[in-house]
């Protein structure tokens, strides 16, 4: 199983289109934090301007961590899309080399080779989460110092720097878990497809549909949100509140992880069935 | 307006006609004294800020303070703290022109006050009008309330400890407008409820500031005020 995981990840890391995704990670880190570094005063004043009426502030509000919040909130979007166009390969991309032919003569079964699959898939998402945290919380820490956080959430929410790093950890783990499912989404359009762009334009689609229904806040789409997995995807966004609801966060990781379990264990029927005929 | 200051000349007249009532310039003139004893402090402070859309810890800072009207507030952590009634105000006040007109007494914690009303007289002052409670027997200002000209009304609740002449509590009251930050910006809007009606208007916010370790006439550096991050009001 070593050995194959071994292999799967070679042939991962080997292709051009998987240093698509650390390349855009760190030229979008880059970039806003550059701009932050350019604008972000004003736009601490800009947010602040109704408070300053009332009260003089004092310190870095402007720092790597609210740096770092900021790059999570505009990148919890995109990052899918970089997961997305590695993972959604991983099955598809052999189908349509017609490699599946030569590798299933082997005495490899297919549930291995599905696990093998997800097992790869998690580790290449791990490092791209991994590069994501480092560039933004190490760069912004870097080029704007710590301090306290102040984050709109319901109300203004100044969180002390004492409090922030766990927040953060926590945020990205989260942020991973989500990750994870979406990685998983994929793989199961992989294993259906014979191309590669299918599965990856499906997966975003469904990303984009299900977006835009739970972003919507009609009564005609309340009932189905809970089953959404997009849902889900932003509740790291919970570890910047005040009080911070660690019930609801597991909850909430808890169903991301069922969704992982349940497209794997559909992948795994359905590629234990599939006529390899390419 | 002429109409106030005649109602407020009548009262001064009719007052000063019992004859039995303190003189409030001598009132204030006490006060006035027991403030300009401390020429500079240093102090540990303690911010608690109560606003009902802020939520933040108590936080810690040393203030200095250097007579006449320097002050510094330094912290490393983020620190908030009322434009209005914490620089040392009722000096500020004080030293203005102004008219004093004798209200009467009222009892705070078990202590007879003597309140006045202080309409200052210069062109344009921030502060229209101001009411101090001025304990009887330690000639400290317990509390004051001041109207200003553009920024509603505040109030200040002094408290001391019974061997300074300096507060070991405030507590200031203003008006605050309400959450108008745009919240598309950072954060989550989901399920946030956003009323019009309330947003525009105020509310009632306060502060609460903690004073211990007073270090009363010592010798404080002017570069310690250079920094000025925190203005004066």
């Amino acid at each position: 199983m070593y050995s194959l995981v071994k292999i799967e990840l070679y042939k991962v890391f080997s292709r051009k289109r998987s240093y698509i995704g650390f390349i855009a990670i760190v030229v979008i880190v880059l970039i806003a934090q550059a701009a932050m570094l350019w604008e972000g005063q004003a736009m601490h004043e800009f947010i602040t301007s109704n408070l300053s009426n009332a009260f003089y502030m004092q310190g870095n509000l402007v720092n790597g961590y609210l740096m770092t919040y900021l790059v999570l909130n505009f990148l919890w979007v995109h990052v899918p899309l970089l997961v997305v166009i590695v993972t959604g390969d991983l099955f598809s991309g052999e189908a349509h080399g017609g490699t599946f032919r030569l590798i299933l003569t082997r005495p490899v079964s297919r549930l291995k080779l599905v696990s093998v699959k997800f097992i790869a898939a998690y580790i290449y998402t791990f490092v791209l989460m991994f590069l994501f945290a480092i560039s933004s919380l190490g760069l912004g820490i870097l080029l704007f110092g710590k301090g306290d956080l102040m984050v709109i959430f319901t109300a203004i929410n100044i969180i002390p720097e004492t409090d922030l790093l766990w927040r953060f950890i926590g945020a990205f783990v989260y942020g991973f878990i989500g990750m994870l499912a979406i990685a998983s989404l994929s793989l199961l359009f992989s294993a259906m497809a014979n191309n590669s762009l299918g599965p990856i334009l499906t997966t975003m689609a469904v990303i984009i549909l299900f977006t835009l229904i739970t972003s919507f806040n009609f009564d005609i789409f309340r009932s189905i949100k809970p089953f959404l997995l997009t849902n889900y995807l932003d509740s790291w966004q919970g570890l910047f509140s005040y009080t911070v609801k660690l019930k609801a966060l597991l909850f909430d990781s808890m169903v991301l992880i069922l969704h992982c379990l349940i497209f794997y264990l559909i992948t795994v029927i359905y590629f234990r069935q599939k006529d390899i005929l390419t | 307006m002429k109409s106030v200051i005649l109602f407020i000349l009548c009262l001064i007249s009719i007052r000063s006609l019992s004859g039995q009532e303190p003189n409030p310039d001598s009132l204030i003139s006490k006060v006035l004294f027991e403030i300009e004893k401390v020429k500079s402090y240093k102090v540990d402070v303690e911010i608690e800020v109560d606003v009902e859309f802020i939520n933040m810890p108590i936080k810690h800072a040393t203030m200095f303070y250097k007579h006449p009207d320097k002050i510094k507030f330094k912290s490393d952590e983020f620190i908030m703290l009322p434009k209005k009634g914490l620089n040392n105000g009722i000096r500020k006040l004080l030293s203005e022109p102004y008219t004093s007109i004798y209200i009467g007494t009222e009892n705070i914690n078990e202590s007879t006050h003597h309140i006045v009303k202080i309409i200052p007289l210069g062109k344009k002052p921030d502060i229209i009008l101001a009411t101090l409670w001025i304990n009887e027997k330690t000639n400290l200002v317990s509390k004051s309330e001041s109207s200003t000209r553009n920024e509603g009304t505040f109030t200040v609740d002094f408290s001391y400890s019974d061997t300074l002449t300096l507060p070991s509590e405030m507590k200031i009251s203003f008006e605050i407008e309400n959450l108008k930050i745009p919240l598309k910006f950072i954060g989550k809007t989901q399920g946030i409820n956003i009323d019009s009606k309330k947003a525009k208007g105020k509310q009632e916010g306060q502060v609460y500031i903690r004073f211990s370790n007073y270090e009363i006439n010592q010798r404080i550096d002017n570069s310690v005020f250079e920094d000025n991050t925190t203005k004066e009001n």
